[in-house]
């Protein structure tokens, strides 16, 4: 009974791992159309986005099912119950990425990205979504922390792309939609922090928000 | 099997028990009860001859003296005379009763039979008299069933004892039993005493624990053979289930993907590494296919390489090879990019021929101008014939040189050598030449030796400003090494480029190669000279100020 269990959380660990590589090639994807503005890559980013859609059903259902089935308690719950978490904020990642993906299909803001430097700040959320994916596989609690400190480094990143197309704002459309691409993958760098503080509560019991 | 043999021998213990004590009751009854009807007859003897000589007053003596047997006196025509339980005068004709019938007959007779006037089961014993009358003597049989239930309570507190002793007994034979068989070391059978019958069994475990013993020994070497060569090998290697599971992963293969202890084991291979490249050759394998693929990790290129594994014709997994091909990477880029180069390199001076040689066959040009066209056209050629020279030394340095061997060569006057055949060229640039230091043999390719100095003396008239000066200093260095300096005080290199000016076709100024000539392999072949005689290559430069570049060759 127990074997079976653990195979299922293998199973559940796999899918979610899964979903976690499919949220970092998402991002890269829509980063490398926006900076590139390949219309191509930001189609297959936004295709994407519907098989993560896919994943979060199916590993909901697995959810669902394990907590039906084999009632678990304590750590085993915990797992679970942080797994259905962060599908949540996976899922809103690709949909993210999908978002910034379409606006690269109808406006070219390649100019101000280069111009802004928003590689960096897009390197600094991939690194994010990469690494709170990897404390959850290695049960890394410290670099789960090092995640929630890193929120600071995409919100400068952040503020420092406001500021700088400020000036541009009144002449072109194109900086508002940079704007907002800019403010996704802000709300990617949260959504991982999302994440990382799941998979502290998975490891420890205690959730951040709730200390 | 203890219980067994308990709950066995005690209740078989019980039943002997039993059954002994019914086989005693039976037998003291039957014993009693024979013994009941012998009395019973004798007395009816006795009392006849008593009544033959005193009559029945006798009989009625004897009832006064206390209770005795029934005795009855039938007539012989059946009435009853006297009876000292019931009166005679009530009881019913005898004659027919068998006992009184057998004794009519043969003097004496017994019946047993329920009685009319007790109702209990009733022995008779009847005697004829002389004078035809017949004395009937009755006992009840429930007197032999009485004495026998007098012994019954001690039979029965015999079989409780013997019940206890039994159980007891049981007990202590099947502890006695089992324990042996408990206590047997299985790890060494044949050394214990134990029972006879149980020896068989003993020496075929004995045989199986060493069979067993011989087949994990042989199992404990093929897997230390097995990492041995896995642990050894410079490539990674990962074993994987048909499930994605981690079955087992190398050390490399760990440094590779920063695991540390067990935790990959049994867990799926996402966990190492989720790269699309990785996803892909495991999902490929998994279809039963050979896969590939590349992928990036702390700046080194891997190549990834899987394999399905067929257990008798079954597909049971995935082997997964990880090659660090960084270098060759490297390499291939590096050859694509020489190729481009020469490519490139070659066709500028064809162009230049072609478009010179096309303008005269035309007829397009001037008398006067001819000269000044065939110069451009030998310049070129030069140029040309010179760059393929170079390109076919260096692909013999790469290639490794026809002959290895080596010989003595004198530094000092091949440098002097070479300094005269450029005298020429320097002299149009103004730019003196000089050699110094002391004759020094080294062990070498003259050849080889001749265009390493050759090249670096061109080079530094090469990007020289007029009046400048090349030196070439041979002098012994640190331990008895030779070095071989080449200094200029030309224009320099500036600090970004030092590294890469020994790269093929690198020029630090492009713009300018062609107006300098030289083909951009001079200090590539410099190079390759100086890693054939095992030598060092040391670069001094300033911008502006000049260049010093030094050959160190080992002690010989």
């Amino acid at each position: 009974m127990r074997n079976r269990f653990d195979r299922q959380l293998e199973q559940l660990n796999t899918e979610l791992i899964e979903m976690g590589a499919m949220c970092e090639r998402a991002i890269e994807g829509a980063v490398q159309a926006v900076l590139k503005a390949d219309i191509d890559q930001a189609k297959e980013t936004i295709q994407l986005d519907h098989e993560i859609d896919q994943q979060e059903h199916d590993i909901e259902g697995l959810c669902l099912k394990l907590l039906m089935q084999q009632q678990p308690v304590a750590r085993d719950l915990r797992q679970i119950s942080a797994a259905l978490k962060m599908i949540t904020d996976m899922e809103r990642i690709g949909d993210q990425a999908s978002d910034i993906s379409e606006i690269v299909q109808t406006v070219d803001v390649q100019k101000f990205a280069h111009e802004l430097d928003l590689a960096s700040m897009a390197d600094a959320a991939v690194r994010m979504v990469t690494e709170s994916v990897d404390a959850y596989v290695k049960k890394d609690l410290e670099l789960a922390h090092r995640v929630v400190a890193e929120d600071d480094i995409v919100d400068a990143h952040f503020v420092r792309i406001k500021n700088g197309l400020m000036l541009h704002i009144m002449n072109s459309e194109c900086a508002l939609d940079l704007l907002m691409i800019a403010k996704y993958l802000e709300r990617i760098g949260d959504h991982a922090v999302n994440i990382a503080e799941w998979v502290e509560f998975s490891i420890t019991g205690v959730h951040t928000s709730g200390e | 099997m203890k219980k067994k043999i308990f709950w066995d021998t005690f209740v078989m213990a019980l039943f002997g028990v039993l059954a002994a004590v019914l086989a005693v009751t039976y037998l003291m009854y039957r014993e009693m009860y024979t013994n009941m009807e012998q009395e019973v007859r004798t007395e009816a003897r006795f009392l006849s001859e008593a009544v033959r000589g005193e009559g029945k007053e006798y009989l009625e003596r004897l009832d006064e003296n206390g209770k005795h047997n029934r005795i009855t006196l039938i007539n012989p025509d059946g009435t009853v005379e006297y009876d000292n339980a019931a009166a005679a005068s009530d009881m019913s004709n005898h004659l027919q009763r068998p006992e009184v019938q057998a004794a009519m007959q043969n003097g004496e007779g017994s019946d047993v039979r329920e009685s009319d006037t007790l109702g209990e089961q009733i022995f008779y014993a009847a005697v004829l008299l002389e004078d035809g009358s017949i004395l009937r003597v009755a006992r009840t049989t429930d007197s032999v069933a009485g004495l026998v239930m007098i012994y019954i309570p001690y039979i029965i507190s015999i079989c409780i004892v013997i019940a206890g002793i039994a159980f007891l007994l049981a007990r202590l034979l099947s502890h006695e039993i089992v324990e042996p068989i408990n206590n047997l070391n299985l790890e060494d059978p044949l050394a214990q005493d134990i029972y006879e019958e149980l020896s068989p069994l003993v020496s075929r475990i004995a045989r199986q624990n060493s069979s067993i013993e011989a087949a994990m020994q042989s199992l404990k070497e093929q897997k230390e053979e097995f990492s041995a060569i896995t642990e050894h090998m410079s490539e990674g290697l990962i074993v994987v289930d048909c499930c994605g599971l981690v079955l087992s992963i190398n050390g490399l293969a760990k440094k590779v993907f920063d695991v540390r202890g067990d935790d990959y084991q049994n867990h799926n291979i996402l966990r190492l590494n989720r790269s699309v490249a990785m996803q892909n050759v495991v999902e490929t394998a998994l279809e039963g296919h050979d896969g590939e693929g590349m992928f990036q990790r702390n700046g080194r290129t891997y190549q990834l390489l899987s394999n399905p594994v067929y257990v008798e014709e079954k597909q049971r997994g995935v082997i997964i090879l990880l090659l660090d091909v960084t270098e060759k990477e490297a390499a291939e880029r590096q050859r694509r990019e020489f190729t481009a180069n020469v490519s490139h390199e070659l066709k500028t001076p064809l162009q230049s021929i072609s478009g010179y040689a096309e303008i005269l066959q035309n007829g397009m040009v001037n008398t006067e101008d001819v000269p000044r066209f065939s110069e451009r056209i030998y310049k070129e050629a030069q140029r040309l014939i010179r760059l393929v020279e170079d390109i076919i030394q260096l692909s013999q340095l790469d290639e490794g040189p026809a002959s290895d061997r080596k010989e003595a060569v004198p530094l000092r006057s091949l440098a002097e050598e070479v300094v005269s055949r450029l005298g020429q060229v320097a002299e149009q640039k103004e730019i003196s030449l000089s050699v110094s230091g002391e004759e020094t043999v080294v062990m070498g390719s003259r050849q080889i030796l001749d265009e390493m100095i050759y090249n670096l003396c061109d080079n530094g008239i090469k990007y020289n400003q007029p009046g400048g000066h090349v030196s070439v200093n041979i002098a012994l260095g640190e331990s008895g090494s030779t070095v071989l300096s080449v200094q200029d005080d030309g224009i320099g290199i500036p600090e970004d480029s030092q590294s890469r000016v020994f790269e093929r076709f690198y020029r630090v100024d492009k713009s300018r190669s062609k107006g300098r000539g030289g083909t951009g392999l001079g200090l590539s072949i410099v190079k390759h000279g100086a890693a054939f005689h095992g030598a060092q290559l040391k670069l001094e430069s300033t911008l502006g100020e000049g260049t010093k570049i030094s050959v160190i060759f080992p002690v010989k």
